[in-house]
Formats: C-alpha cells, structure tokens, sequence
C-alpha cells in the first residue's frame, strides 16, 4: 500500500535525515490538520494536537510497517490523540445517551429526506447536528462524507485491529445508520429552538 | 472469490450511500473552504522535533558524561584495590631511580598518587579524544 518513494524516504528519515520529514509534514499536514479540528473544534487546540500527531510519528517512524497508507496511519495517530485530548479537558462530551425509543421512532424515508436537502437553511441545521455529535460520532461522519474514506480505513482509524477489521465494518454501517437518524432528531431540535 | 463478493457490496453500499446524502456532499464541500490551515505549520512542527533531537541528544550526553564518571571512579577503585601493591613496588622503582634529592615519605607517596592519577586522566583523555574523532555517530 506504501508508496515506494515515501519508504525511501522513510528509511532515508531513519537513517539520520531528519529534514526529509519535513515532505510529509508538506504532503500531510492540511489532511491531519482537518481530522483534528474537526474531532476539537478549536483551531488552537488542532494546531497544538497536529504538533503532537507528527511528533510521535516522528518519534515512532520505525514501528510503521506499511500495512495501511502512511496518511492513514497518521489519520490513526490524530484521531487517538484527539479523542484522548479530548477525555482529558471536556468528559462531557463524550458521554451523550441517545434516546434510543425516539432514535426507532425514526423512519429511513425521513432520515433520506433530511439529508437528501438542498436548502440553505436544512444545510446549515444539518452543520449544527453535526457539531453536535460525539467527537467518535463525528469522526466517522466526517470521514465517510466528507474524506470518502471506506469503512475498513475508518475502522483502522478508530484502532480496530487487522483481525476486527470485517467485523468493525458491520459495526460502523450499523453504527452510521443510527447516526443519520441521530442526525434527523438533531435537526429537528435545532429547528425547534430557532423557531 | 466470497469475500471479494462481500468486498464488492459493501462498496456498492458505501458509493450509494455517499450518493443519496446529497447534502452531505454540499456541506463537505462548504467546509473544505472554512478549515483553516496554518501554512506556518510544517516548519513550526520541524522546529519541534529538532529541538526534540537536540534534548535528547543532550541528554544522552549527560548520560554517557555521568556513566564514564563513575566507570572512571570504579576503575580506579578497583586499581587500587587489586593491584594496590604491585604498582607501590613498581612506583616506588620509577621515583627512586629518579629522584636525585632527598624526599621524606610523604613526598613521595604524594608523587606515586599523582603520577598514578596523572597516567590514568591521560588514558581516558585519549579515549575520549579518540572516541570523539573515530567512534560511532549517530
């Protein structure tokens, strides 16, 4: 899956080269930078958090055994590192309860409606829910819409180990299911409250 | 030949679900536009990890500093120790048969211990020189 030239860079990196890293750093940052901010939501923090996420790359180069692509290795990194920064300074939001009796009142042809929409304002509802969602929630929306990842690459993301992969695939499509008509009542609060 | 049956659904799956949200590919689209990324980024996260390099290097070095230290100190522990008396003999032949004054004892055992220590700053001076000029770098 590495591509030939980045593990000549690599071994070249841990050969002594440390300013070749700064290639990846190039080639990588923005798409580090964009999981992370995304998962905090604060430009400081992600900026501070990108830092860490290349640094321990750096620092662990060598334990990368080109199993996945270098960028969703580091995607792996950033996502670890931002949910842990996140346990650490706002526990609250993760632990959100689904009311899930109202979650299987919702049907799938309104879920598709919803988010089927083009009006500006259902779109920007829609932004709101999805700010709304827990950091691990919103990682997987913004990772499967957004960067177009496959199931198996978020799975690794998230830490599923190789073995778990099939299964952790059946468990995100489930789990994604459930989000789009979490998504559903949340736009329906937030259309509520603005009223 | 199954799991590439499975493989091939599940992306079927993946691509009409991404197809159908229709607004979610709109918002993808508006927010590529609102995430700032800092161009200084790279540069400041380089500067980190030479800075990283550096302190561990340092501190590598107080390490090895302290580590030759107290070999140093063992060493000559150990010289005194267990060759003690054969150097005594040895030093006490090199001071007499150059000493053309009269020294007191004290004199002279002040002269042994510094030759002796003299020899050994000399041996590990040029091990480190050597060590320096030849040895592994990293």
């Amino acid at each position: 899956m590495i591509q030939v030239n980045e593990k000549r860079l690599i071994d070249r990196i841990l050969s002594g080269h440390t300013e070749d890293y700064g290639y990846f750093l190039e080639r990588y940052g923005r798409e580090v930078f964009t999981v992370v901010v995304r998962l905090v939501m604060q430009q400081e923090d992600a900026e501070e958090i990108t830092q860490d996420v290349f640094v321990k790359a750096f620092n662990h180069l060598s334990s990368f055994g080109g199993h996945s692509s270098l960028s969703t290795w580091l995607c792996r990194i950033a996502y670890n590192e931002a949910i842990n920064f996140i346990r650490k300074k706002r526990k609250d939001l993760i632990n959100m309860n689904d009311n899930e009796q109202l979650l299987d009142m919702v049907s799938e042809e309104m879920v598709d409606e919803a988010l089927s929409t083009e009006k500006e304002n259902q779109l920007a509802y829609l932004e709101k829910a999805i700010n709304r969602l827990s950091p691990e929630e919103r990682m997987l929306v913004t990772s499967f819409y957004f960067e177009e990842r496959s199931f198996k690459e978020i799975a690794y993301i998230m830490g599923f180990k190789e073995k778990e992969l099939a299964n952790a695939v059946n468990l995100l499509t489930t789990r994604l299911s459930r989000i789009r008509k979490k998504l559903y009542v949340l736009i329906k609060q937030i259309e509520h409250e603005s009223e | 030949m199954k799991v590439n049956k499975n493989s091939d659904e599940m992306e079927r799956k993946e691509l009409n679900l991404r197809k159908q949200d229709t607004a979610m590919k709109r918002l993808a689209e508006r927010q590529a536009l609102n995430v700032f990324y800092p161009t200084n980024l790279p540069y400041l996260t380089m500067q980190r990890i030479y800075g990283e390099k550096a302190k561990s290097a340092k501190q590598t070095r107080w390490i090895e500093g302290i580590a030759v230290g107290l070999m140093g100190v063992m060493s000559v522990i150990v010289i005194f120790v267990f060759c003690g008396e054969a150097m005594n003999k040895m030093l006490d032949f090199f001071v007499m048969s150059f000493s053309t004054y009269s020294m007191d004892m004290s004199s002279l055992s002040i002269l042994k211990y510094a030759l002796l220590t003299f020899g050994y700053v000399f041996f590990v001076s040029l091990n480190a020189l050597l060590n320096h000029h030849f040895g592994k770098k990293e």
